[in-house]
């Protein structure tokens, strides 16, 4: 047989597109294996080097270090003292920092819905979960240039050391509610945070997802405790 | 043809934005930052003109009946290969991107081109021609992301521009702005270099 009669037969497209296809599929699949683990290993470190930015004030404040020497000297001050730890029943990931095995403050993952999409945000805690000392919103999908300023630190800054949970909080509702309040405006009280002008939605969602999930974290925590 | 005049009809004369009215729909997601709409045409120059070049080496071989499918496989490659090394060595890059490097598969121009030019003309000739679209696509991006982050973020590649006296228009940040900004941009074209009436 020779090539110009195979050529055009039913066969020859399937035989060239199985060809093509298992040599760009082989190109790919080296080309993924090759770089996949400098991905992880990228995404790992910034998660890590976002908790340990996050818990580094209560560190730095137990051993007397400026909390920028604690998030430079990344991985050993991670290794050192931050550690992963998990709440029975509760299906996140939660980290610890200790010096001594005292405990300085809790690093919680949690999610909500914003307007477009799931939002992940990292917020630190402090020991007995009354207070706030940190949020670190790194993974949203809002409108770049009106929700994705939740993501600025004029916003996540209003959220350190916000008195998180009510003076006479019950079961199911522990967290304190926060008010928004406009753009610009002064907080009068330490419940109060300036939205973002044009993203009402989105900044509502933060507090929804604190809410929410803040709640779950801390009766988590409250179970473990009565252990 | 020589190749020079290859170059300047797909980037200019028969540019695939302003005269094809091709690849709209990224036009209008990443051009609200500069730094996005040079990365993502960048990443279109790449995909486009390679893909161009191994569809004209193969299109003798390529069955008429499946060349689409060739195509499309050709480009997807490409475009995760954009995918992969922006994820691996520009990550901050590939988070604002997002979805889009990916969608670079379903841009109409990569398409376009591929059945237009590669299927029928020589591999270094589609290789150019590959070329020309592209730059032509990212001229477009850059000149809208222009107007856009400079007065929705008063900033020009995340350089401020202007002082803090400036208010940003959120319209600028948004869609819509851009379907302006692109109608306008082929409208000055149109009476300036194609010299039609308006």
């Amino acid at each position: 047989m020779s090539t110009k009669s195979f050529r055009d037969t039913m066969l020859y497209p399937i035989v060239f597109m199985l060809v093509i296809s298992f040599v760009f599929v082989g190109v790919l699949a080296v080309m993924y294996r090759g770089s996949q683990a400098k991905i992880e290993a990228y995404e790992k470190e910034t998660y890590q080097k976002m908790v340990l930015s996050l818990l580094a004030t209560s560190i730095g404040e137990a051993t007397d270090t400026k909390p920028f020497h604690i998030i430079a000297d990344y991985p050993n001050s991670y290794n050192k003292y931050v550690k992963e730890i998990s709440f029975a029943g509760l299906d996140k990931r939660v980290f610890i920092a200790e010096v001594d095995t005292v405990v300085l403050g809790y690093c919680v993952d949690i999610t909500g819905k914003g307007l477009w999409g799931t939002m992940r945000a990292l917020v630190a805690l402090s020991p007995d979960f009354k207070t706030l000392h940190g949020i670190s919103i790194y993974d949203q999908m809002e409108t770049p240039g009106l929700g994705a300023r939740i993501g600025e630190e004029w916003f996540t800054n209003q959220f350190n050391n916000f008195p998180i949970l009510k003076t006479d909080g019950k079961p199911g509702d522990y967290v304190l509610d926060a008010q928004l309040i406009p753009e610009g405006a002064k907080a009068e009280q330490t419940n109060q945070i300036q939205q973002i002008t044009g993203a009402t939605i989105t900044s509502s969602s933060v507090i929804k997802m604190l809410k929410g999930e803040i709640n779950l974290v801390y009766e988590a925590y409250l179970r473990q405790a009565k252990l | 043809m020589t190749k020079k005049e290859i170059f300047r009809i797909s980037a200019f004369k028969e540019n695939s934005v302003w005269r094809q009215i091709l690849g709209i729909c990224s036009a209008l997601a990443v051009t609200n930052l500069m730094v996005n709409s040079l990365i993502m045409g960048l990443g279109v120059i790449f995909a486009l003109a390679l893909s161009c070049f191994t569809i004209s080496l193969l299109r003798s071989y390529t069955p008429r009946s499946i060349r689409m499918m060739v195509q499309t496989l050709i480009i997807a490659a490409y475009v995760i290969i954009v995918d992969i090394f922006l994820r691996a060595y520009i990550p901050v890059v590939s988070k604002q991107l997002g979805p889009y490097v990916g969608l670079i598969i379903t841009n109409c121009i990569l398409m376009g081109r591929a059945e237009a030019f590669a299927s029928q003309n020589k591999p270094l000739d589609s290789l150019i021609d590959g070329l020309g679209a592209g730059v032509g696509y990212t001229l477009v991006l850059l000149v809208i992301s222009f107007i856009r982050e400079l007065f929705g973020f008063g900033s020009l590649f995340g350089i401020k521009v202007f002082g803090d006296w400036w208010t940003n228009w959120s319209i600028m940040v948004m869609a819509p702005s851009a379907f302006f900004i692109l109608a306008m941009f082929i409208w000055v074209i149109n009476v300036k270099y194609y010299k039609n009436k308006a």
